[in-house]
């Protein structure tokens, strides 16, 4: 006993412990400082937190790729920013996964999974000091290797292509909006590319305005021209057409990126107070002369009700806005006005294109796509299942008021079949070596529970901040926490709109608490990862034997009334 | 058709097909060997043991053994399928103190299964409709946190109110109510009563209170209903959890006394027939 109470101290974590490419070395960053936009930047704007040679040694990594290796993948969520340092790569349409092949996710086999039931921890949070010491051998032992595109030249003959020649950067927009690749990125050529982590490319931004203005302004041209692109509607047209209709797109922004900041005190206002105080995108009654397009984040529509907004339904990324209205108004003498208003719900991002353009490029489009789809119960070009598939306007705002809508794989728990048994805790526990990664409480509508468990959000505002990129987005799309590089500086936790972090004080397998060099305990951040290397996924879901408890995408409202029908 | 009607209509039709297939099995084996208790005995005991499985699958969560919902479909089904089997196998009333003992623990099974299907189709939607979810692990810890809560006002309340009679009502009748859950039984089979008796006795305490008073009354009245909803989620929850508490240990007695009932069968009773 006497032993076990002696504490344990080790070397905490720190922002810089692992470095974002092993084999970068003094050389390298010499040599980066003398190649734009490196070479026009000050170092002494920098601060000495934060040196730009301490930032380009640890936040960048030099990547050799092969002719034909395939550099990112459309539809992968990204967390670092691309330079072409040699060479020219060509961005990529609509490959197929297959083409691609997409990494399958390494799960436990069966007899791992079983292994579980005896090698479970029984203490709280408990760590192998050993991995920590080894953590730097571990992160580039689990660095996968670099695929190469098979068939190249067919596979690319079929697909919309541009190339990228070096000097160019690629990848900022999905790093600095945590959003998913619109496109995937093939070596043209040997080539040479820098890649610089968010955090990295944030950090840069920060301090070089040139650097800054430069992606601001990429930013704008790309996300609109690749955007629009995406949109099924555009789809079909050729890139001269969608040039046109880039130059002639309105790209705006509302509300504020960092929008989780606000929220926390906004949630306990009045419903009223926090629709007012959200910006306004598009007024009801106002006329209908715009396409409106969200590119990102989430916007409410409401209609007014006596002195209030009812919540009717929300719009996310490529979502459109009151198309039917704008068709009316474009087809017919008579105007037409909004019938609802359309707020940022924290921010969105808003494309609008002018109801000239509309009637020139994309009526005729639209006509053949109802024709197309006129069998189909929903139209891919509407937002009609948001807004009518729950038939419930209280639970409607209760998702969006919550803004439980950013959530993917959203807990929901149906009262009205949970008996309490907690068998979705104790698998949870089983899967994270003893340690359950939710809590069975949150907020309550009727006889929905919004679980206190991560819901992999679309924006996962926890991202932001993150000084060493711990927190991250898989392949697959699950927001997780790479324990080994997690410091244990709880922004993440803070940031989380929905309390679903939580810190924790880790110990050793004898249950003695860990603490730093000044004897401070060793935080570390945890939350549900969705079972990503379990045999099964979710645990909690597959574990409750009344069927009380789904991880739904709340954009998908039609499941959550098939679900509890 | 709602859905789950739907499905559930499905369920028992297949469970009855399967029945069927087991009495005409049974017929078959009947008319060439004359000894059909073998045959659906051996079917009950493949039953018990795949019943049982449900508790060691729940353990092994981490398992890609089909989920727990599936599993718990399968366990009611076939339960109630083995329940039938069972007066099929038994023919007549049982008549050794074993075979009784046997039919009994068997039964108390069934009933416990049951039972727990019933309630725990019957009280989430009761403790859904309450205001505030409640987890059975923080009942006590709210449980005291209103009791103290009462305590402060009726302590304040001991020298500031000219009345004594709401602070006798406290030490007299609320006191003691305050300090344990109470009501179990009443909060199961009629929880009105419950609210209604408290309803009754501070509209009588009222009569003898004025102006302040009966604002203090009230505070206090609205946290000893706060106390009642307590009581009665920890009632529900109560039952919802410790009915396995039954059905559970009297499975492994209905296992041993069926592996007891297989040797002393095999033992004594092949020949008899």
């Amino acid at each position: 006993m006497s032993e076990q109470s002696q504490p344990v101290t080790i070397k905490k974590a720190g922002q810089w412990d692992v470095a974002f490419g092993q084999e970068m070395t003094e050389n390298d960053v010499e040599r980066l400082l003398k190649v734009p936009p490196f070479s026009s930047m000050d170092p002494e704007s920098f601060p000495a937190r934060t040196p730009l040679k301490s930032i380009l040694l640890n936040e960048t990594r030099i990547v050799k790729y092969e002719k034909d290796s395939i550099i990112l993948r459309q539809g992968d969520f990204g967390s670092s920013a691309f330079l072409i340092l040699s060479g020219s790569v060509s961005l990529v349409l609509n490959l197929d996964d297959s083409v691609l092949g997409r990494y399958q996710k390494k799960r436990k086999s069966f007899t791992q999974a079983l292994k579980q039931w005896w090698a479970n921890s029984d203490l709280a949070e408990v760590r192998d000091i050993q991995s920590y010491a080894n953590k730097s051998k571990l992160m580039q032992d689990n660095d996968s290797g670099i695929e190469k595109l098979a068939n190249a030249d067919q596979v690319l003959g079929n697909s919309k292509t541009r190339s990228l020649k070096a000097g160019a950067l690629f990848g900022e927009i999905s790093a600095l909006t945590r959003a998913q690749h619109p496109f995937s990125v093939i070596a043209e050529n040997n080539c040479t590319i820098l890649e610089i982590k968010w955090q990295g490319l944030r950090n840069l931004m920060n301090h070089n305005r040139d650097l800054r203005i430069h992606i601001e302004k990429l930013y704008r041209k790309r996300s609109l021209n690749d955007h629009l692109l995406s949109i099924p509607l555009l789809s079909q047209l050729n890139e001269s057409t969608i040039k046109e209709i880039s130059s002639k797109t309105n790209f705006q922004s509302y509300g504020s990126f960092d929008w989780h900041v606000s929220f926390k005190s906004l949630i306990n206002k009045s419903q009223s107070s926090t629709i007012s105080s959200e910006p306004l995108i598009v007024r009801e009654g106002e006329y209908a002369d715009d396409l409106i397009i969200i590119r990102s984040g989430f916007a409410r529509v409401s209609k007014q009700y006596n002195n209030g907004h009812r919540t009717i339904g929300y719009l996310s990324q490529g979502d459109v806005f009151e198309l039917n209205t704008l068709v009316h108004n474009v087809e017919s003498d008579s105007h037409k006005p909004y019938q609802t208003s359309l707020r940022a719900l924290g921010y969105a991002d808003v494309l609008k294109i002018p109801s000239s353009v509309f009637k020139q490029y994309l009526l005729k489009e639209y006509k053949k796509s109802l024709k197309d789809n006129s069998s189909s119960k929903d139209n891919e070009f509407s937002n009609d299942m948001n807004m009518n598939a729950l038939d419930d306007i209280d639970l409607m705002n209760f998702f969006v008021d919550n803004r439980f809508i950013n959530g993917t794989k959203t807990m929901l728990i149906n009262l009205d079949r949970c008996v309490g048994c907690d068998d979705c805790v104790n698998a949870c526990a089983n899967a994270h070596d003893g340690n359950p990664r939710f809590i069975r409480h949150g907020e309550r509508h009727d006889k929905y529970m919004v679980a206190n468990a991560c819901m992999h959000c679309k924006d996962p505002v926890c991202m932001i901040g993150c000084p060493t990129g711990a927190i991250n987005r898989s392949y697959s799309g699950e927001v997780i926490i790479n324990d080994l590089t997690c410091i244990g500086c709880a922004t993440c936790a803070n940031s989380c709109p929905y309390n679903n972090i939580r810190m924790v004080n880790v110990r050793n397998d004898e249950g003695t608490l860990l603490l730093d060099e000044k004897f401070n305990p060793i935080v570390k951040a945890t939350k549900c990862d969705l079972c990503i290397d379990q045999a099964v996924t979710p645990s909690c879901e597959y574990a409750c034997p009344h069927d009380a408890l789904k991880r739904i995408d709340l954009k998908d409202l039609k499941d959550i009334k098939d679900w509890a029908n | 058709m709602h859905p789950i009607v739907k499905k559930r209509i499905i369920k028992s039709l297949v469970a009855l097909l399967v029945l069927s297939a087991i009495f005409v099995l049974d017929n078959v084996y009947q008319n060439s060997y004359g000894r059909s208790a073998f045959f659906t005995g051996w079917i009950l005991f493949s039953i018990m043991v795949f019943l049982l499985l449900f508790n060691l699958r729940k353990k092994l969560s981490f398992l890609p053994l089909g989920s727990a919902y599936t599993w718990a479909q399968l366990h009611i089904y076939t339960g109630i399928l083995m329940l039938v089997l069972f007066f099929v196998h038994i023919n007549n009333i049982p008549n050794g103190f074993f075979e009784i003992l046997l039919t009994i623990v068997f039964i108390s099974l069934s009933l416990s299964g049951l039972y727990g299907l019933y309630i725990s189709r019957i009280l989430p939607p009761r403790l859904s409709n309450q205001s505030e979810y409640v987890i059975y692990e923080r009942i006590p810890g709210l449980r005291e946190k209103i009791r103290k809560e009462i305590e402060i006002i009726i302590d304040e309340s001991r020298n500031s109110l000219q009345s004594k009679a709401l602070v006798d009502f406290y030490d007299q009748t609320l006191f003691a109510y305050l300090a344990q859950a109470e009501d179990f039984w009443r909060h199961l089979f009629n929880t009105s009563s419950v609210y209604a008796l408290w309803n009754q006795r501070y509209s009588a305490l009222s009569k003898y209170l004025t102006g302040d008073e009966l604002s203090v009354m009230r505070e206090v009245q609205k946290l000893t209903f706060q106390k009642i909803d307590i009581d009665n989620q920890q009632a529900s929850r109560s039952m919802l959890k410790f009915w396995l508490f039954i059905h559970i240990p009297l499975s492994y007695m209905l296992l041993v006394m069926v592996v007891l009932h297989l040797m002393l069968t095999y033992s004594f009773g092949w020949g008899s027939n």
